[in-house]
């Protein structure tokens, strides 16, 4: 191959890579702006009346956890150690769990083991908490933004789902997914406490 | 495409890496296609309506709050509040303003 041709050759290349980069960043960044759109929130997670794909995961005990648990109904709660809105929400789950003992409520945390055992605290002493360190169970789930709750029923169907702010949005979608008759709202902490 | 789109951008996201690159490698290009030599930044937002960010003064973090020109409130769900979520190391929130013109929508970021 002579001296110009193969100086082609290797522009021609270095193009094409360009090229390929450019267009990958082109199409992340319109994946960027179509997940964050309320369009594209509407379609993270699972599909509604879809049976939830079996999952795996292992809890901050060490426990190794499968999901959806069989005959149980379940809320499983998407959340991550950089999430400041996630930390807004532990007070919430912990009183949502507290008041509502028929329904198991996991939360499949994203960050290092370590960071999600200083993240949850006495949340674990309570609830499941799932480490999801490299995000793959909210990949698997088609779960992209935080906080996100899944309500499933007892045979592993996908019932409710969205992404969530506060107590309401678990009473939401609680109450969607399983029987409304088991959910009761979560009672304020001053009268738990029997202020 | 919608599911591609969302796909896409679930699994790059999830290598921060691969994240940053893509959004450098866009920046740049985006910036020398309008003859910038630096980085344009691109929006980690999007607001309802295609709304753009909000008045600095209508933000208090990702929060949506009154200012001097505008009343902004949080834009919630239909069933239940979900005006904001987290995503790359951010939070977005959807605020519903409204100034002397009329309403309108627009993002908070922190």
């Amino acid at each position: 191959m002579s001296g110009p041709i193969l100086l082609s050759y290797v522009a021609l290349w270095l193009v094409v890579s360009v090229e390929t980069i450019a267009i990958l960043a082109l199409y992340h960044h319109f994946a960027q702006m179509y997940l964050t759109s309320r369009e594209g929130r509407a379609t993270q997670g699972p599909v509604i009346g879809s049976r939830l794909r079996p999952i795996e995961g292992e809890t901050l005990t060490g426990t190794l956890l499968q999901l959806p648990a069989a005959g149980v109904a379940g809320l499983l709660v998407f959340v991550s150690t950089k999430c400041p809105l996630c930390d807004r929400l532990r007070p919430d789950m912990a009183r949502f769990d507290a008041a509502n003992a028929g329904i198991t409520m996991i939360v499949i945390c994203q960050g290092r083991r370590q960071d999600v055992h200083r993240w949850a605290g006495n949340l674990a002493d309570t609830i499941d908490v799932v480490i999801d360190p490299k995000q793959l169970i909210g990949g698997q789930c088609g779960v992209g933004l935080l906080p996100f709750c899944i309500g499933v029923d007892s045979s592993g169907v996908v019932r409710a789902k969205g992404i969530i702010n506060d107590s309401e949005g678990l009473e939401a979608i609680a109450g969607e997914a399983l029987e409304s008759r088991t959910v009761r709202r979560a009672a304020p902490v001053l009268q738990e406490v029997g202020q | 495409m919608k599911t591609g789109l969302g796909w896409l951008g679930i699994q790059v996201n999830r290598r921060s890496f691969l994240e940053r690159s893509l959004a450098a490698t866009f920046g740049v290009l985006a910036g020398l296609s309008i003859g910038k030599a630096g980085v344009v930044m691109a929006d980690k937002c999007t607001a309802p309506n295609g709304g753009g960010q909000c008045y600095p003064d209508n933000c208090w973090g990702y929060g949506c709050v009154n200012g001097q020109y505008a009343n902004c409130s949080f834009y919630t769900g239909t069933w239940w509040p979900n005006a904001c979520w987290s995503c790359s190391g951010g939070t977005c929130c959807d605020c519903a303003c409204q100034n002397h013109y009329g309403s309108y929508y627009c993002w908070c970021f922190a």
